[in-house]
């Protein structure tokens, strides 16, 4: 084959500048450390990239729901528990009152200490947290729920749930409501008992106790409800947690260029571009001029 | 033999000599020139009765290498369809911008997650504020993908005609040359024709015919480009074809559209014609569904005020075009709903319901997101594979190249060995006419004596 001038130059410059885009692009993913930013650098990959990281914002708006609404459960138990708390005072005071011994002045100070927990134990109902009634069913911005009026505590909000996703399939309810507070009948055992002490009625005194540990009891069911949906959360928490830890690798794993691999690969690729221009000049400027 | 006969000899070898390295030097100034066939001289013995009178040139002949030409003007086409591909889907591709926030992909996430920000906090004037404006947010990166797209589209009507007044010009050349290679052919029209017919290629699908006399025919898919003295000019036509401008190449006579399928053109045809009115129908698609499926949810909800059968986006998007929000939540954001009918303040069930919808098959089989994704790995795929074959097709031109070039290319060695070679024999020659001229001398001297 004769090899003429134009052909030198052709060749040379292709290769020279095939070199030259190939250390582009490898210096591109070295400063941008990604090796697929667009569809067309990769396009299964990306395609890849762009599912695990859907997948993955979606899990991190369920994370964020998780958080809240473990939020939201543990002011709710701790409420329950303060519920709790109160029903087992009572119980010990009708205990102590129930005491044939007693005298009514006596009953009549205990009475009073169970208005002052009865008190306490609506402002409890009325909790908030984040500037929602806890206790109030949807009626999150009702200014108070739980209202006390001549000893009957009556209720205003609702029966219905709130509701938080927590991942593409499940929605879990997050509230007791204050239905449900009401359900316990400690407002009317309350009243009642502290009808009982004031008409120093021994028997209904002593039927107290009991009803009053079965209030407590109550309070424990709820309080395991509630419990159990904070494992529950604990539980999808983790899953997403990992899930996501998984998605960051794989994610990393398609986009993100390996700096030691690209620095080789630019050293050598360099080692070419330099071999290529050397050699170009070399051929360039052996010719018979040079001879004649 | 007379003496003035040797004086004639050398005269012609002079000549012939000074010739072959005005060809020569004509060969190296064209060292460089990518269309110029090398020139060769073929020298011949002039006979004449009884004795030889030395040499004389030929007219100096031009060489071919008709085979790697024909198929380089075949592959040419195949590269100036995976140029114009590159270039442009390139820049569909860019439109999109994926590889910033400020993707669609990303900006329907915000959107989803303003919805689930709002189901946390339906209570909330803020969460609905933050609706509205991720709401605005994702029909302004809906409406500037279609303007974008649709200004790519116009700017490559101008394109297009471009290329056919180029390929116009190009004709009315070849036939010029035509004309005169009938009456006077020469080496350096055919340099300049083959020139041509090399950009042409490019543009265009042509079918080249060449006569024995130098003059030449093209074809596209049958029709007359130039033919024996006729020139077929091409213009450009818009008609509007399933509510899509077509962009066509036709005879300027109008009587026959162009079937243009390799060659610059055929990649911009494409690309104008059929590759970006899919795209916008696609985006189109994606704008009317997430309209409609958001708009059905929330207007069976209610606001804190208890107002309801309130559209989110306008109730007459049609596209990406007109892809807005309902002007009236887009004044007063408190309208957008968060529960059901009887339900209170703290509900969330319309605005869950709303954010659910991500996970829903939203267009055509597929979730609102899996949509768009499929389309823009579509777009990098045929980008993708477009890159690799017109690399290709480098490869296959530039090795035609070297092939046509091994005949016709110009080697800098070969002709200054030849320029050595006839200016010794140059220099021979101008010996012999001083020894004739010395033999004459010698004569003139033996009269006087």
């Amino acid at each position: 084959m004769r090899i003429t001038q134009s052909m030198i130059v052709r060749d040379t410059l292709t290769q020279v500048q095939s070199n030259r885009l190939t250390m582009h692009q490898i210096q591109e993913r070295i400063s941008t450390q990604k090796k697929v930013q667009k569809a067309s650098d990769d396009p299964a990959g990306y395609s890849r990239i762009q599912r695990y990281r859907t997948a993955s914002d979606q899990n991190e708006q369920f994370l964020k729901n998780i958080f809240q609404s473990r939020n939201w459960i543990e002011t709710t138990v701790s409420a329950l528990e303060n519920f709790h708390d109160f029903s087992n005072v009572a119980k010990g005071i009708a205990i102590q009152a129930a005491d044939g011994a007693i005298s009514p002045d006596m009953r009549a100070t205990y009475a009073e200490s169970l208005r002052s927990i009865v008190d306490e134990a609506v402002a409890v109902a009325n909790t908030r947290f984040l500037g929602k009634n806890i206790f109030a069913g949807t009626h999150t911005t009702h200014p108070q729920p739980f209202t006390l009026d001549a000893g009957v505590v009556s209720y205003a909000g609702n029966d219905d749930p709130i509701q938080r996703k927590i991942s593409a399939s499940n929605v879990i309810i997050i509230n007791t409501t204050g239905q449900q507070i009401m359900d316990t009948n400690f407002f009317t055992e309350m009243d009642n008992l502290i009808t009982a002490l004031e008409t120093n009625d021994v028997p209904a005194i002593q039927n107290g106790i009991d009803i009053m540990a079965g209030v407590a009891k109550e309070f424990e069911n709820l309080m395991t409800v509630s419990a159990s949906s904070l494992y529950g959360l604990m539980m999808m928490e983790t899953r997403l947690n990992e899930t996501n830890v998984d998605l960051a690798a794989y994610i990393a794993d398609e986009e993100n260029a390996i700096l030691e691999e690209e620095i080789v690969k630019f050293k050598a690729q360099e080692i070419a571009y330099q071999a290529a221009l050397q050699s170009a000049a070399d051929v360039m400027r052996i010719n018979i001029l040079r001879y004649l | 033999m007379s003496i003035s006969r040797i004086y004639e000899l050398g005269k012609r070898s002079l000549l012939a000599y000074q010739s072959a390295i005005h060809t020569t030097s004509g060969n190296v100034s064209n060292m460089n020139n990518e269309h110029y066939n090398r020139r060769r001289v073929e020298v011949t013995n002039l006979i004449n009765i009884g004795s030889g009178l030395g040499i004389t040139l030929e007219q100096s002949i031009r060489l071919r290498q008709q085979f790697a030409e024909k198929q380089l003007w075949m592959e040419n086409q195949h590269l100036g369809k995976f140029e114009s591909y590159d270039m442009f889907l390139g820049q569909v591709e860019d439109i999109f911008a994926e590889d910033t926030a400020a993707g669609l992909s990303n900006i329907l996430n915000e959107f989803w997650n303003a919805w689930n920000d709002l189901a946390n906090d339906p209570e909330s004037t803020y969460a609905r504020t933050l609706v509205r404006d991720k709401g605005v947010q994702l029909t302004d990166t809906f409406q500037r993908l279609h303007t974008n797209l649709k200004v790519l589209q116009d700017q490559m009507v101008p394109e297009v005609q471009n290329k056919v007044a180029k390929v116009n010009q190009i004709i009315h050349k070849i036939n010029d040359i035509n004309q005169t290679m009938r009456h006077q052919p020469s080496a350096d029209l055919l340099d300049q024709r083959d020139r041509l017919i090399h950009d042409l290629s490019k543009i265009i699908n042509i079918n080249v015919k060449e006569k024995d006399n130098g003059e030449v025919s093209l074809y596209v898919e049958g029709l007359i480009l130039v033919s024996d003295g006729k020139v077929q000019e091409l213009s450009t036509r818009l008609t509007p074809q399933n509510g899509q401008i077509k962009l066509q190449v036709q005879q300027d006579n109008g009587a026959r559209t162009l079937n243009i399928n390799s060659g610059e053109l055929a990649g911009l045809l494409d690309i104008h014609n059929n590759k970006i009115p899919d795209y916008l129908n696609r985006l189109d698609d994606l704008a009317r569904n997430i309209a409609e499926s958001v708009n059905a949810v929330h207007r069976d909800g209610y606001n804190l005020a208890g107002i309801t059968n309130i559209d989110f986006f306008s109730d007459t998007v049609s596209g990406a075009a007109d892809f807005r929000l309902n002007e009236a939540v887009y004044l007063d954001p408190s309208l957008i709903a968060t529960r059901a009918d009887g339900e209170a303040e703290g509900s969330n069930s319309i605005a869950l319901a709303i954010y659910n919808l991500q996970f829903q098959d939203l267009v055509k089989g597929d979730t609102a997101a899996d949509y768009y994704q499929s389309m823009i790995t579509g777009i990098g795929n045929l980008l993708h594979e477009n890159t690799f074959q017109r690399q290709s097709q480098e490869l296959i031109v530039r090795q035609l190249e070297n092939r046509r070039d091994a005949v016709t290319g110009v080697s800098l060695d070969e002709e200054m060995a030849k320029m050595m070679q006839y200016e010794q024999a140059y220099e021979a020659a101008a010996r012999v006419l001083r020894t004739v001229d010395q033999m004459v001398e010698t004569l003139l001297n033996l009269r006087s004596v």
